[in-house]
């Protein structure tokens, strides 16, 4: 109550405050909900269907970096208690209109049609077409206006839109997906594939492990992954993380200083009444308390705006429709961390003014004017 | 000697890297009890005398026990302060933004009394000083007089054994200066607090028990009803 009053007395600079704070802790709850979302996508990218495992070469950072030899998927189906192993092949094209178009690479049967449901128009193989083929994700396919029977340019090649396809993943709705030899081609990498999906028989988890771990001795050059963690295995999302993390110290330490700023002037502002408050018996730590508490209160109310603008700015992006694969992922964690940064903020900005308010001597106080 | 509620001796203040002595050696010795006025010049020393003996700051010489505390040991002087002390200034020294019954209970949140308990007591206070329909009042809301009123029941609430006013009625005219040393006596008499008031008025400082006459930081005999001049 006494705080929320000593933060009443100067409003607008109250409200500036909040401001800054709100801004601050926006932009940490977009990084953090965004790349988390991307690593969520990616995470059950290959989780539905069939496929147990997925083989990408090892070494690279990135799974979009990936780059097999295409025989090496027949290969691995030979290996032991593996029922199937499709090429999969993704790529990034510009296409009139959007500039991140992805392109999915699939062969007839690839467990990636199980993620994916057609809504208008046939499956890719199941189409008759003599041309080039395309079946597009239905939220891209709306924003380029595109219907089955339509035409798609790519790299000035024809393709016909056999169907339309809906799907869980925001990702896979912003693509197409095409004939592999067709992606291969149209990225210039003739008989490269990213990835292998495997099935295989015994899904057991200590089976797969050990599925894992035959193919991986087998194929020394390759690495296996779970579906579901398949993104923890890259240092990309690593570097991503840690790029957040140096974005939320820096937003920390601005919106700290700004908390500082407006908390010293409060407590210069006080110093007659803070001198009183000793003089009727408020120890230094209570004094130190009310003013951390002011600072913290500040940042609380900026923590919640923040959170707020924070997603309205995700969901405005995601309504773009060339990044309408943005998804915000707001789980617990977004939230739990835009507070610890608000509470951060307003901690690193009242210590000092705090330190101040500590100091000032009842008697100073008395005899300033 | 009667029953002492504090006794200080040989107080020393210095200023200024010890150009200034604005005490310089003296005792004071208060009965529980007791209504002391102090008189002396401007610049006599006198609320410097009242900070020590309120544990506001620390004698560079001498000691102060108060109530058998030794406050040159007493590592927590705020402690003192809370549980022993009221203080009434010259200017009110109000909290602006809180109400009359607010300000009241601030000494108390201290003391980490529970606020219905912290309610009651501020209601009673300002009901003793009269402005109990003035509780939520806020300080710009209140006249001099009222404030300063608002300030006695604050410097009352944690039922002190010592209540120190530095000109209290400094800022007020001749008949809200008396309502509010009629106040303070009042409830010195009523409730046994010991009250020590400086002022520059001879006619308030006639109503103590005792006056003690400070001049250049040492206590003087007083030239009693002599004064006027
Ligand atoms: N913090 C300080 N720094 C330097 N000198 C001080 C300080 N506090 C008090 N003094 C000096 O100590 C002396 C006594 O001051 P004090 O305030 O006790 O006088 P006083 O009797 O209360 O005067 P007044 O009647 O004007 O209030 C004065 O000379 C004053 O200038
Ligand atoms: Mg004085």
């Amino acid at each position: 109550m006494f705080a929320l009053k000593n933060l009443l007395r100067r409003r607008i600079r109250t409200i500036l405050t909040v401001l800054g704070v709100a801004l601050g802790v926006a932009t940490v709850v977009a990084l953090i909900s965004v790349s988390q979302g991307f690593r969520s996508q990616f995470n059950t990218f290959f989780a539905a269907g069939d496929s147990h495992l997925v083989v990408t070469k090892k070494g690279v950072s990135d799974p979009f970096l990936s780059y097999l030899p295409e025989e090496i998927a027949e290969e691995i189906a030979a290996t032991e208690g593996v029922v199937a192993a499709h090429p999969f092949f993704w790529g990034l094209q510009q296409v009139e209109g959007n500039p991140l178009f992805f392109l999915f690479g699939v062969t007839p049967g690839s467990p990636f049609f199980s993620e994916t449901r057609v809504v208008a128009g046939e499956e890719l193989y199941a189409a008759d077409c003599d041309g080039l083929a395309i079946c597009l994700g239905d939220m891209v396919a709306e924003h380029l206006e595109l219907g089955v029977g339509d035409t798609l340019v790519m790299a000035d090649e024809e393709f016909e839109v056999v169907g339309i396809f809906e799907a869980q993943v925001p990702l896979y709705t912003g693509g197409g997906l095409l004939r592999i030899e067709d992606a291969q081609r149209l990225a210039g990498l003739e008989g490269k594939l990213s990835t292998v999906l495997v099935e295989i028989e015994d899904i057991a988890p200590e089976a797969i492990t050990a599925a894992a771990t035959r193919i991986e001795e087998a194929f020394p050059d390759v690495k296996v992954s779970e579906p579901t963690k398949l993104v923890d295995t890259f240092d990309e999302f690593e570097l991503n993380e840690q790029g957040v993390r140096v974005f939320t110290i820096l937003a920390i330490v601005v919106g700290g200083i700004g908390v500082m700023n407006t908390m010293l002037m409060s407590v210069f502002e006080r110093t007659r009444e803070i001198g009183v408050l000793q003089a009727i018996g408020w120890s230094k730590a209570m004094i130190l308390r009310q003013i951390l508490l002011e600072g913290v209160l500040v940042c609380v109310l900026g923590g919640f705006l923040g959170i707020g603008i924070g997603v309205a700015g995700v969901e405005a992006i995601a309504m773009v429709g060339q990044l309408g694969w943005v998804a915000g992922d707001y789980g617990p964690r977004v939230f739990a961390e835009a507070f610890a940064v608000a509470i951060a903020m307003g901690t690193v900005g009242a210590a000092y003014p705090a330190f101040r308010a500590v100091r000032i001597t009842p008697i100073a106080a008395l005899r300033y004017e | 000697m009667k029953d002492a509620v504090l006794i200080a001796e040989g107080l020393v203040k210095t200023y200024d890297q010890g150009r200034i002595r604005a005490l310089d050696g003296v005792d004071v010795a208060l009965d529980r009890g007791e209504f002391v006025s102090v008189i002396g010049p401007s610049g006599s020393g006198k609320s410097t005398l009242l900070h020590m003996l309120g544990a506001l700051d620390r004698p560079d010489g001498g000691t102060v026990v108060l109530d058998g505390v030794d406050l040159a040991s007493e590592r927590r002087l705020d402690r003192v302060r809370a549980r022993s002390i009221g203080f009434v200034f010259q200017l009110h020294n109000l909290i602006p933004t809180l109400t009359a019954a607010e300000n009241v209970e601030l000494p108390l949140v201290a003391l980490r009394v529970p606020r219905a308990e912290r309610r009651r007591r501020a209601a009673e206070l300002l009901e003793a000083v009269e402005l109990a329909d003035r509780a939520r009042h806020r300080p710009n809301q209140l006249s001099g007089g009222q404030r300063q009123r608002v300030a006695i029941a604050r410097a009352l609430a944690n039922e002190p054994k010592l209540v120190l006013a530095d000109e209290p009625t400094g800022d007020l005219d001749q008949a809200a200066g008396k309502r509010v040393l009629d106040l303070l006596s009042g409830l010195r008499d009523e409730r046994g607090i010991t009250l020590v008031l400086v002022t520059h008025d001879l006619s308030l400082a006639e109503r103590a028990d005792r006056r003690i006459r400070i001049l250049d930081g040492r206590v003087v005999p007083d030239g009693s009803h002599a004064a006027g001049s």
